[in-house]
């Protein structure tokens, strides 16, 4: 699709700008409104009925306005036009309604744009931005009427929720922080700089958000010239809801002194933090529409992807409906897609929607429970999201107002790794969370806000239930300071779990069967050099230039010298029951003894799946009972050797003194310990979103009606830099830690009462089943 | 149409101490037909495609100041990070140092950035804050910086890092962007049946 240049954009502004001057000679100038009026359908052009600030926009999507599914991509969308009021500014500059951190007076809070091209904001000659819907001046006038009314919603339901529950800090010790509330009608933007929107961005098939540059995009559709995706305001709705919820998640991370990261919900691909930021996104497109169904128009029209958010949604299968029983439920529900049923897909916007669902539900249960309106209902909800959100992306470690630093993502230091990696959001912290805030707030007998009584604790929990997602056996309200005897936890009601099913990590393993891979091995040259490019731009890796073009890489589906290697394990639940959420870790973590530099495990302990290798192999236990939080992270994988006759497993700078190898030649000359072969960060975990009882993840995913495979995506995958330098048949094993969502013994510790682990397990192998990998290099 | 001069907005932040004023230059890293590198300065037009200038009809390009955050740490006008950062808070005592500060760094960056890019790919690494991490009794020799990529197509993708101000690599990096679309693969698969696990 040709897309406009500046030049052509300067023309269209001209011709408009000459079009308007002649419409306005007989516009009538009705007194501006705050209502919406629709205008005729046969009533294409014009300015009539528009006054100074007011403009043209598309109060819903073309399939709402229009009530007709099979809307034509190309109709003509000025018939369903209304008049609102968009700005009295001379440009599409918001108002100085907005504080930054960095600024003493207020500034606008955004501008809109047409693509990055564009030199200032649209701006207007005649105060009003009546712009017919085919022009580019329109995607922008319509993005910003759209982006106003969220932004403001938002913002005046932080200041309710928060004036509601900080009078009183001994009754709710709140995540968000005070700072982020102002006494006056502005609003505290809570990032560096204005957010930035471009309403005809050049961006295929895509919108997104990206918060280094402080940026919305919405862009077009390869299949449609007509069709963008700024015409629908569910979607410009839900990108917002990702530029709010980075917001919500880095709300303590701002001013944080000791970590200027600001972690994101989700990584690039498949991941559950993933998921459930595209079913809060969902959300955020019902929170101001109301509506139970999302993006009719640009994610439905012609990709057949528009998502519903409740269970009697027609395009749901019958199996569906709003009762105990019938809600879209974790984790079987995680692969569904409405709209292609028969067809399994992994996908986060799709396995978000149980997250979408249940909070619909929620707020319609606080409606008919507690007498709350649905404006009302909605608000609190998003004012729990918020506070989930505050509390599991805080670096500072305090996780709340109130709290104690190193309550929460271990430490400062290794914060960004721990919301990221070992201790990511998933559907169990984020429920897990979320129903301590449910049970601090409309469920706490301080505050009786339900009718004058609350919102029971077995009521919370049922609902939860209802949609498989009580996966924790604690409300974790003490975190690390956890103790069942001095710092006790609220215990869920285990009568309460009736649809949500805890299996033991053992049940996870490779795939028993007979003449299965256990793992598959990607290192064709164009495969890995395409993925290596996109991760690289995604900032999920970084690749030193040496493997500029992967010329090493040979295609022989082993590990061969010299190549980056895509790892695929060949998962297997061997339970009875669908396993969610499946995590692969192979990063660093304390699995080397610090004093005899052997392969190290929790040997001693019963919780530990690892027994490999033992001190004959050249294992040995590790000297601490659990993890440090500070030193010991080193790498999984270490080599196989001959030592007087026996064969032993020693790490790899062990390997390279053996090998008399200097530290210059390894692939990290500063990390000696990761000689030969290294996880990528960033491309160090893989996540399947579910699997089935008795089956590996791809049969899991593979079509019953047509026996499709799944495609395998790069969250499928762990990338390897292998060295030039490791000699032709050596064997490496790779320590793999993996884990699930609805695992039991992955999150409660049974030797403190089910309590969840701490922090610092998640560094050690105590949380995890352990899987070995051994793989011998070949050229 | 009318030739816009494009500023560069330092807030008035008459509270915060001026520590240190230098120019730091933001630098375009291209990859060429040939796969060779050119730098050059980042033109004002670039850093407007990229967000790191506000379109203002008055916008100009100024040098950069490194202010001092009234929350943060500092030792020796770097900003501390990591959990011990405290106990170096302006101290006299000397932090000893695991690497070295190297000009070459940022070509570094750049050159890793685009080695797996199409030519006419751009990347332009803006320097955003000079820093030390510290570990245990050590630190490391920081620059957080925000890249932007610059594709042929129009495209751009953007996210910030902690870069190793000896040799360019990435520690850590965030502010990726989230996506409605989604990237397909078509992976030769090859299964691994000679392996042994445990």
């Amino acid at each position: 699709m040709k897309r406009r240049s500046r030049k052509s954009i300067f023309k269209y502004f001209i011709w408009n700008s000459i079009i308007l001057g002649t419409l306005l000679l007989s516009a009538c100038m009705p007194n501006v409104s705050n209502e919406l009026r629709t205008r005729s359908s046969n009533n294409q052009t014009g300015a009539q009925n528009v006054s100074v600030g007011q403009g043209y926009i598309l109060a819903d999507n073309p399939i709402i306005l229009g009530n007709n599914a099979n809307i034509s991509p190309s109709y003509n969308l000025n018939k369903f036009l209304s008049v609102a009021p968009i700005t009295t500014n001379s440009y599409l500059i918001s108002k100085n309604d907005c504080y930054f951190p960095t600024s003493l007076t207020s500034k606008e809070c955004f501008s809109v744009v047409a693509n990055k091209d564009s030199l200032t904001p649209l701006q207007t000659s005649t105060g009003k931005w009546d712009y017919r819907a085919e022009s580019p001046e329109f995607l922008q006038v319509n993005t910003f009427y759209h982006m106003q009314k969220i932004l403001d919603k938002f913002f005046v339901d932080i200041r309710n929720g928060y004036n509601t529950y900080l009078l009183n800090p001994a009754i709710f010790d709140l995540s968000t922080p005070n700072a982020v509330v102002r006494n006056d009608s502005k609003y505290e933007m809570y990032l560096k700089e204005p957010l930035s929107i471009e309403a005809d961005c050049q961006e295929e098939d895509n919108a997104y958000y990206n918060s280094a540059q402080n940026k919305l995009c919405f862009g077009f559709f390869a299949d449609s010239a007509q069709m963008r995706w700024a015409q629908d305001s569910t979607v410009i709705y839900h990108e917002a809801g990702h530029f709010f919820q980075h917001m919500q998640f880095n709300f303590r991370n701002l001013s944080n002194p000791f970590n200027p990261a600001r972690p994101r919900l989700g990584n690039f691909g498949y991941s559950e933090a993933s998921s459930i930021g595209e079913g809060l996104s969902d959300y955020f497109s019902y929170y101001v529409n109301s509506r139970t169904h999302f993006a009719e128009w640009a994610a439905g029209r012609i990709l057949g992807q528009s998502r519903p958010l409740k269970e009697d949604d027609p395009v749901h299968i019958s199996a569906l409906n709003t009762s105990s029983n019938g809600r879209l439920s974790y984790p079987d529900f995680l692969t569904y897609s409405p709209n292609f049923p028969e067809q399994p897909v992994e996908d986060e916007h799709y396995a978000g929607m149980i997250m979408s669902h249940y909070l619909v539900a929620l707020t319609e249960d606080l409606m008919s429970k507690c007498g709350y309106t649905k404006d009302t209902s909605k608000s609190f909800v998003m004012f729990l999201v918020q506070e989930t959100l505050a509390e599991l992306g805080d670096l500072s470690t305090k996780g709340s107002n109130n709290g104690a630093i190193g309550s929460i993502n271990l430490s400062s230091t290794y914060a960004l790794d721990w919301v990221m990696k070992n201790n990511p959001v998933t559907y169990r912290s984020f429920m897990q969370t979320l129903a301590k805030k449910l049970k601090g707030t409309v469920g706490n007998p301080s505050i009786n806000s339900c009718r004058g009584t609350v919102y029971t604790k077995d009521q919370i929990e049922k609902l939860i239930d209802d949609y498989g997602l009580l996966l924790f056996r604690t409300y974790n309200e003490k975190r690390n300071h956890a103790n069942p005897v001095t710092n006790q936890n609220t215990l869920v009601t285990t009568t309460n779990r009736n649809k949500t099913t805890l299996i033991s990590k053992n049940f996870l393993k490779f795939d028993p069967t007979v003449g299965a891979a256990y793992a598959y091995i990607i290192d064709n040259q164009a495969n890995i050099y395409s993925l290596v490019r996109d991760l690289v731009k995604e900032a999920i890796i970084n690749i030193d230039s040496q493997f500029a073009n992967v010329p090493y890489n040979n295609g022989n589906g082993k590990l061969s010298p010299g190549e980056i290697v895509g790892v695929v394990l060949n998962l297997y639940n061997d339970s009875n029951s669908t396993m969610g959420g499946v995590q692969v870790l192979a990063n660093d973590y304390y699995n080397l003894d610090p004093a005899t530099k052997k392969p190290c495990s929790y040997q001693s302990t019963s919780s530990t799946s690892d027994k490999f290798p033992t001190s004959s192999e050249g294992g040995t236990t590790c000297a601490a009972a659990s993890a440090s939080a500070l030193t010991d992270f080193t790498p999984g994988c270490f080599i196989q050797t001959t030592e007087s006759g026996a064969t032993k497993w020693v790490s790899q700078n062990t390997f390279r003194n053996k090998l008399a190898l200097d530290s210059s030649m390894c692939i990290d000359s500063t990390k000696p310990e990761e000689c030969f072969i290294k996880a990528i960060k960033g491309a160090d975990q893989a996540w399947f979103s579910k699997i089935d009882p008795k089956k590996n993840w791809m049969k899991t995913l593979t079509s019953s009606t047509n026996n499709t495979t799944p495609e395998i995506k790069a969250s499928n995958l762990i990338l390897y830099e292998v060295s030039k330098h490791l000699p032709h048949g050596t064997v490496i094993n790779c320590r793999f830690r993996a884990r699930f969502t609805n695992c039991d013994d992955c999150y409660h510790d049974s030797t403190r009462s089910q309590y969840d682990f701490f922090d610092t397990d998640y560094n050690g192998d105590k949380p995890f089943k352990i899987l070995n990998l051994q793989m011998t290099v070949l050229d | 149409m009318v030739a816009f001069t494009l500023s560069y907005f330092i807030h008035n932040q008459s509270d915060k101490k001026i520590t240190n004023t230098h120019q730091i230059e933001t630098i375009t890293y291209k990859k060429e037909k040939d796969r060779k590198i050119a730098s050059y300065t980042t033109s004002i037009e670039e850093k407007i495609d990229v967000n790191i200038l506000k379109r203002n009809k008055n916008t100009k390009d100024i040098e950069k100041k490194s202010l001092r955050n009234p929350n943060y740490y500092y030792y020796k006008n770097y900003r501390l990070i990591g959990a011990n950062a405290i106990l170096w808070n302006d101290s006299t005592r000397q932090l000893k140092m695991e690497n070295s500060e190297s000009s070459e760094w940022k070509n570094q960056l750049g050159e890793n950035l685009l080695s797996f890019q199409a030519s006419d790919t751009k990347v332009i690494i803006d320097e955003e804050d000079n820093i030390i991490k510290v570990q245990e009794d050590s630190g490391i020799y920081l620059k957080q910086v925000s890249v932007h990529f610059l594709f042929s197509n129009g495209e751009t993708r953007a996210f910030r890092a902690l870069v190793n101000a000896e040799n360019g690599k990435i520690e850590e990096s965030w502010d990726g962007p989230i996506h409605e679309k989604k990237t397909r693969y078509s992976f030769e698969l090859n299964g691994l049946k000679d392996a042994n696990v445990n």
